[in-house]
């Protein structure tokens, strides 16, 4: 409603308002030049017409940050793995909430930091719920692009959306005939399989090379986290997990701090974040929970 | 390592110092690279610093990399539930006389002496 009316103003009357403002500064300030010149005028005027351009690009600016934020969330959406794309990072991001507040959650049953279920369902009603929405919306909008074959999973989520939504508006409404879809959550993954491959192939080289370079014994590489997940552009940290073949501490200690030293020199190069989970040799039985414990992963070969 | 927290985690963790009543002030001294705040106590509790980790799994390698403002007696807080460490991260830890822990962990140090812990 604010955003509405804050839109209308801009645009039907700040336009021509700013417009007017600046030419009758101009007008009078040339104006004062001739007749009655004070230094108190001149400066009142430069002000305005500061004040008016002030206010235009303060417009501009409004503009523009609206029709990068719509492109980054509706826009662009052209193919049937686009849609899928933009819907996994919403359930991406859905899931990490979930994994983190959910008492639910197999490793938060255990956990005595779940025993406030209020931090829960302000989680699902402030950070899970506009993400719903933006999914629902997604669907609808691009229900042309779905295969009619994907179409049942596609609305067997539309249906969840709806029950969650009036769940979280009276909690006493049980919506448990209309749990979240996994199925749907399935079909998402396997339409998004080959996300961000150049980009991953040419950050493997790289982490290849220089662990090379710095003697770092590597058994293992994987990716997990946002780039399996995201479009690149939208993602701020690359996670990677590898195991490496060592058992003496201070050769640990050693190797720990070449691989903060990669960690700089990976951001420096593609400027975002490079975060290495490492396991050494003595932390094979962590390792292999690890990565049990993860939902998607991919070896780095 | 990063060090990026959602505002639920720092609004949890602050919230558990404020209502320690041997907490006497809090100050964060490091928030680049890593996140640690420096805890003062009424005396004969010790004053100490506590590291935020975001690590899934806080590993050998993540603990050699710690902040250097962490010394003994110092604490590591591993904010969210489903985080952990290895047990040779637990070891070493003990052996550096360095505290690694949860929420309940840390109430539990807040409220007491070393002696008590120990």
């Amino acid at each position: 409603m604010f955003e509405k009316l804050f839109d209308y103003i801009f645009e039907k009357i700040l336009d021509k308002f700013v417009g007017f403002l600046v030419a009758s500064g101009v007008l009078i300030l040339i104006n004062s030049l001739w007749i009655n010149i004070t230094f108190f005028r001149i400066l009142a005027l430069s002000l305005f017409i500061i004040l008016s351009i002030s206010i235009f690009a303060l417009y501009k600016l409004f503009k523009i940050n609206k029709y990068l934020k719509q492109k980054i969330e509706t826009a662009e959406v052209n193919s049937y793995q686009d849609l899928c794309i933009r819907i996994n990072n919403l359930l991406y991001q859905n899931n990490k909430l979930f994994k983190k507040f959910s008492p639910y959650d197999e490793n938060n049953r255990q956990n005595s930091l779940i025993e406030d279920i209020t931090l829960w369902h302000a989680t699902q009603e402030e950070r899970m719920s506009p993400n719903n929405k933006k999914i629902k919306n997604f669907i609808e909008n691009y229900m042309d692009l779905i295969p009619s074959s994907d179409k049942v999973l596609f609305e067997k989520m539309l249906d969840h959306i709806f029950a969650f939504e009036k769940h979280l508006q009276d909690r006493t409404i049980d919506y448990s005939k209309n749990q979240f879809p996994k199925d749907f959550v399935e079909l998402i993954k396997t339409k998004c399989n080959d996300i961000n491959i150049l980009e991953q192939e040419k950050i493997s080289k790289w982490i290849k090379i220089n662990f090379k370079k710095k003697n770092i014994p590597v058994q293992n590489y994987f990716f997990f986290g946002s780039i399996l997940e995201n479009y690149y552009r939208f993602i701020s940290d690359i996670d990677v997990l590898i195991k490496y073949n060592e058992e003496d501490k201070s050769d640990i200690r050693a190797i720990s701090q070449k691989i903060k030293l990669l960690e700089k020199y990976f951001e420096k190069k593609f400027n975002k974040k490079l975060h290495i989970s490492a396991f050494s040799q003595l932390e094979n039985t962590e390792f292999k929970d690890f990565l049990k414990s993860m939902n998607t992963y991919k070896e780095i070969i | 390592m990063g060090s990026y927290f959602h505002y639920t985690i720092i609004n949890f963790f602050e919230k558990i110092l404020t209502n320690c009543d041997k907490v006497t002030n809090y100050n964060v001294i490091e928030k680049n690279d890593f996140l640690v705040y420096s805890i003062e106590r009424n005396h004969p509790y010790h004053s100490f610093n506590v590291y935020l980790t975001d690590s899934y799994l806080f590993t050998l390698s993540d603990y050699y990399n710690k902040p250097k403002h962490l010394k003994a007696n110092d604490f590591i807080y591993l904010p969210a539930p489903q985080q952990n460490c290895s047990n040779e991260v637990y070891e070493q830890a003990n052996f550096d006389s360095i505290y690694i822990g949860k929420a309940n962990f840390l109430v539990k140090f807040l409220n007491s002496t070393l002696d008590e812990i120990n």
